[in-house]
């Protein structure tokens, strides 16, 4: 099993701000794919548009998304998707807080 | 976004969340405590035993929960990508049919079986064309699922390290630059056009089979958890 906890150890801290369970998956989702439209993140969340796009915006004022507004074909005139990417910093502190959350698992 | 595309659950999807909020609060307590001891020494000092015990046995709770959401968005998101990665390997493995036949062709002129200005152009443009297929492909899957077709993020990084899965990445990527050359070498040999079109079909199938095993191991890797599910209770 690919462990990223091989590669260096990661300091676990709890974040607050991911840590809810939104956000929190949100992440999780972004730290697998790097990078993923609305709609694929909205569907997997089964949430609403609007708690979505909430709860992307909360991330990207931290600094841990980028949001990006594209044209696709296809998708209507004039009508931009929404791409979410994970910022370095983001990562950081989602893997942080993932470590954080083993340890309260663990007893630690 | 358009109404259509809103979810009807959304009100109560959106109390759920409040209510997940809330739960962080309690738990941050919680995983302070946990993770941070010293912080929260004064606290644990003037509760009772049991108590705090409890308290850190929801956190830990809690934060199984926390993972567990985790793993199951990754099966989600695997059967996600794994359904745009089948719909996209059958017509890769259909674009090697022509493919293999403009190799065949190229073989034959090379060969000297045929020199014509206008069957090099026409064989040429048909393999720009086949070659850069691909992109239409790449950019079909990231319109269904939603994802980049090439994750270069740690997580994918990490999944070479899974020797099944390198072994699965490279056998395929090597069949897909190589197995078409064979038909280039039977047209060097002045082979005809009807064992052009069997090397060409059982190049599209075996690419198609080395494609699909290549998928499977992708999935399998991707679903991989984050973190093994515990039941804190269990010590």
């Amino acid at each position: 099993m690919p462990d990223k906890s091989n590669d260096s150890p990661i300091e676990p801290k709890f974040d607050e701000t991911i840590h809810a369970p939104v956000r929190l998956r949100i992440c999780g989702m972004l730290d697998a794919y790097d990078k993923l439209r609305f709609d694929a993140l909205r569907d997997t969340l089964d949430v609403s548009d609007a708690v979505c796009s909430k709860h992307l915006k909360t991330l990207a004022d931290h600094g841990y998304v980028t949001l990006s507004k594209k044209a696709e074909r296809g998708s209507g005139k004039g009508y931009k998707v929404t791409w979410a990417s994970f910022t370095d910093a983001g990562r950081a502190a989602f893997q942080a807080h993932v470590a954080a959350l083993k340890q309260i698992v663990a007893g630690g | 976004m358009t109404d259509e595309t809103r979810n009807p659950e959304a009100e109560p999807q959106a109390a759920a969340t409040g209510a997940g909020e809330e739960r962080t609060d309690m738990s941050i307590t919680t995983a302070t405590n946990t993770v941070m001891p010293n912080a929260a020494a004064g606290d644990s000092e003037t509760m009772p035993s049991d108590t705090a015990s409890g308290i850190d046995a929801l956190g830990a709770l809690d934060a199984l929960n926390s993972l567990h959401e985790l793993n199951s968005d990754r099966d989600r998101m695997a059967k996600r990508s794994e359904h745009g990665m089948r719909a996209m390997c059958i017509h890769l493995s259909l674009l090697y049919i022509p493919g293999v036949l403009a190799y065949w062709s190229i073989g034959l002129m090379f060969g000297g079986r045929f020199v014509s200005d206008i069957a090099y152009i026409v064989t040429m443009t048909a393999l720009v064309l086949i070659v850069l297929s691909p992109l239409l492909l790449i950019a079909r899957y990231r319109k269904t699922t939603g994802m980049p077709a090439f994750a270069t993020n740690s997580a994918k990084r990490a999944a070479f390290r899974d020797r099944r899965f390198f072994a699965a990445y490279l056998t395929s990527i090597i069949a897909q630059l190589l197995l078409p050359w064979t038909g280039f070498a039977w047209g060097f040999i002045g082979g005809n056009w009807i064992g052009a079109i069997v090397l060409a079909v059982l190049t599209a199938l075996a690419i198609y089979g080395l494609e699909r095993w290549h998928i499977r191991e992708w999935t399998r890797v991707s679903r991989l958890p984050v973190a093994p599910e515990e039941d804190p209770h269990a010590r």
